[in-house]
């Protein structure tokens, strides 16, 4: 009896721990079938609900003058945006937000057709505080708004040529917004976070993506410069009803860029306003035939390799020349000129003369060393080279046309970066726009003598017989040449259309800028670099040389006749 | 009895620590709230900054300051031994 008790007994016992066997097993498999098998799936699911990437914009960084003022910067604008299927099933609602917008109700409608089949479109980017109040105003049930960043350029149209601009996604299309864009632009970062049942994140659990804001640019232009060179130019150009112009300054001693105009501007604030012609940095990207302003390195490559001798006398008479089928003027028969009057005279025929001096090859290296005709190495989108005929392939004329600057082309910084060699004694550098405290590095590439004769030389240019006299200044001495050059137009010179040309140094004992002025087609008030360009010079001189509290020329400031200082 | 009481010690050490890490996991949370709420606080800081900045160039434009020297103040450019505005 006992022993059948205690079988039964253990058969149960037996049982039990079977089917206690049987369930961990059961709950085992699970375990594996959930962590195995629907692992990736399960833990998807709740990380869906508890876990969300969210998108780190980084800031598009600054470009600021060189004294730290913004010339670009990344602001907060508000965009509107709408479910194109909502905005259907409220035709009302559409109307009225087409009427707030001032935009056309069916163009509106026909957009949200298209894009149906999408849950987004944008209906209004980046618009102004006004309307962005106005429309969270109404609460309009079918639009959103966001906050997205809008390029500014708090200075308008005077840096424009040289900023550029940056499209409505923050990326540059030009200027230094283009050439820079990388570092300007910085990182995209995301962030992983694991947020409450309200939705708000409170913990960060993982950084996928790190972001990294753009960083500023700082630019070596100066903004009082840049606005002194700005408002004279635009102010000759109104004077004498021209085409446009181009000015720049050039900080002798570091190799840098103070100011950089073209006229007309354009409004980068205002999208709808822009002119595709005007948007060209035409400083850095056009090319034009100088004219008599590559005077002085014709006179210093003479000097050089062709023992000119600067006291040497040239008969000019009877002031004219003939080139090929043409007659090469003169403005008067000079007669008899020396090197120096060659230049203050801007006299063709004794510039051609002593061109026939040097050797053609000599001539074509010593111009490519003074920087004419060749790169600048300026860190600006689209810089053009020059154009100038290979030395092998000029002609029996080609040399004595060069010698008063037609056949051959540069643009307005090459020519200034040229009289930088000049006013910084033979020592050729690189033009930079960026405000590193590291001067440019420069090379010697012409003889610092000979290039302190043609600064003597071209300081006669401005003297009251020269052609440069209106370039002169109250209060400092200063050198420079004039250029005046007819337009080629479908192969042809023109008659009556004109480059005038001034470009020079300042103050001509111990230079600090070098500024070129460039008037295109000046119609009224007169033509010759001279009459157009050297005024200019020497306004933009006195304005930028007393900002830079540079002490007047004791010889001017003490001449008779010289007007008060404050 | 050295041994039990060496146990009680341990458990009341393990819960410590767990109590420990809890705490801890909660602090950091709320630590991580006032993260999220300081780094909205500075794009908006960054936001107004970057406002109030091309306000100033905005005010501070030479293009405005010399309509109103020669519009309303009547200035004019003198090119005399200095180059300056004056009245």
């Amino acid at each position: 009896m006992l022993d059948g008790v205690i079988k039964r007994q253990t058969i149960w016992h037996i049982l039990i721990v079977l089917l206690m066997l049987l369930m961990a097993f059961g709950v085992s498999a699970r375990v594996v079938y959930v962590h195995v098998a629907k692992g990736e799936f399960l833990r998807n699911e709740g990380e869906r609900h508890y876990k969300r990437n969210i998108p780190q914009h980084a800031y598009r960084g600054s470009i600021v003058d060189r004294s730290g003022t913004e010339l670009a910067i990344s602001a907060p604008s508000v965009s509107v945006w709408a479910d194109p299927s909502d905005l259907l099933e409220d035709l009302d609602g559409l109307m009225k937000l087409s009427r707030l917008l001032g935009d056309d109700f069916y163009t509106l409608k026909r957009k949200a057709e298209k894009l149906s089949g999408k849950n987004f479109m944008y209906i209004r980017r980046q618009v102004g505080p006004d309307i962005a109040t106005k429309i969270k105003d109404a609460k309009f049930g079918i639009v959103s708004t966001i906050t997205e960043r809008k390029r500014l350029y708090p200075e308008g149209g005077v840096f424009s040529h040289i900023v550029g601009i940056a499209d409505i996604d923050g990326n540059g299309v030009e200027g230094v917004e283009l050439a820079f864009n990388d570092h300007l632009q910085g990182t995209d970062g995301e962030i992983s976070v694991i947020r409450d049942r309200l939705g708000r994140s409170f913990e960060v659990i993982d950084t996928p993506k790190v972001k990294i804001d753009g960083q500023n640019v700082e630019l070596s232009i100066d903004r009082n410069i840049q606005y002194i060179g700005y408002s004279e130019l635009r102010d000759a150009i109104a004077h004498h009803d021209a085409v446009s112009g181009m000015l720049v300054v050039l900080d002798v001693k570091r190799g840098k860029v103070l100011a950089m105009v073209n006229y007309p501007a354009y409004n980068p604030n205002d999208r709808g306003s822009m002119v595709a012609r005007n948007i060209r940095n035409r400083v850095v990207t056009d090319i034009f035939e100088p004219g008599s302003s590559i005077k002085p390195f014709i006179v210093a490559a003479a000097l050089e390799s062709a023992s000119l001798d600067p006291h040497e006398r040239f008969d000019v008479s009877p002031g004219y020349i003939r080139l090929a089928d043409k007659k090469i003027k003169d403005s008067r028969n000079y007669k008899e000129l020396d090197v120096a009057g060659v230049l203050s005279r801007s006299s063709n025929v004794g510039i051609i003369k002593i061109a026939q001096r040097i050797d053609d090859a000599i001539l074509a290296d010593k111009l490519r060393d003074y920087g004419l005709f060749s790169a600048s190495g300026i860190e600006l989108p689209g810089e053009a080279t020059g154009l100038v005929v290979p030395q092998p392939e000029w002609g029996s004329t080609y040399k004595s046309f060069l010698s008063f600057g037609y056949g051959a082309a540069l643009s307005a910084l090459q020519l200034a970066n040229s009289y930088m060699v000049l006013a910084n004694e033979g020592i050729r550098r690189d033009v930079s726009v960026l405000n590193n405290s590291s001067p440019v590095r420069g090379e010697r590439v012409m003889d610092a003598g000979v290039a302190r004769k043609v600064v003597d030389m071209l300081h006669g240019v401005i003297s009251p017989e020269g052609t440069g006299k209106a370039a002169d200044t109250a209060a400092y001495m200063v050198a420079g040449k004039t250029g005046t050059a007819k337009k080629l137009k479908n192969g042809i010179y023109q008659d009556h259309s004109y480059v005038a040309v001034f470009t020079g140094l300042a103050p001509v004992n111990d230079p600090q800028i070098v500024v070129a002025v460039i008037v295109d087609e000046p119609r009224k008030n007169g033509f010759y670099g001279g009459q157009v360009a050297a005024p200019v010079f020497s306004r933009v001189v006195s304005r930028v040389l007393s900002y830079l509290d540079v002490m007047p020329d004791m010889e001017k400031v003490a001449a008779p006749g010289a007007g008060t200082s404050i | 009895m050295r041994a039990v009481s060496l146990v009680v010690v341990l458990i009341m050490l393990n819960t410590a620590t767990a109590l420990g890490v809890v705490h801890n996991q909660y602090q950091k949370r709320l630590v991580g709230i006032e993260l999220a709420r300081v780094m909205r606080d500075k794009d908006i800081l960054i936001d107004k900054w970057s406002q109030l900045l091309v306000e100033y160039a905005a005010w501070s434009a030479n293009s405005r300051i010399e309509k109103i020297a020669v519009e309303q103040l009547g200035m004019k450019y003198e090119y005399s031994n200095y180059a300056y505005l004056r009245m």
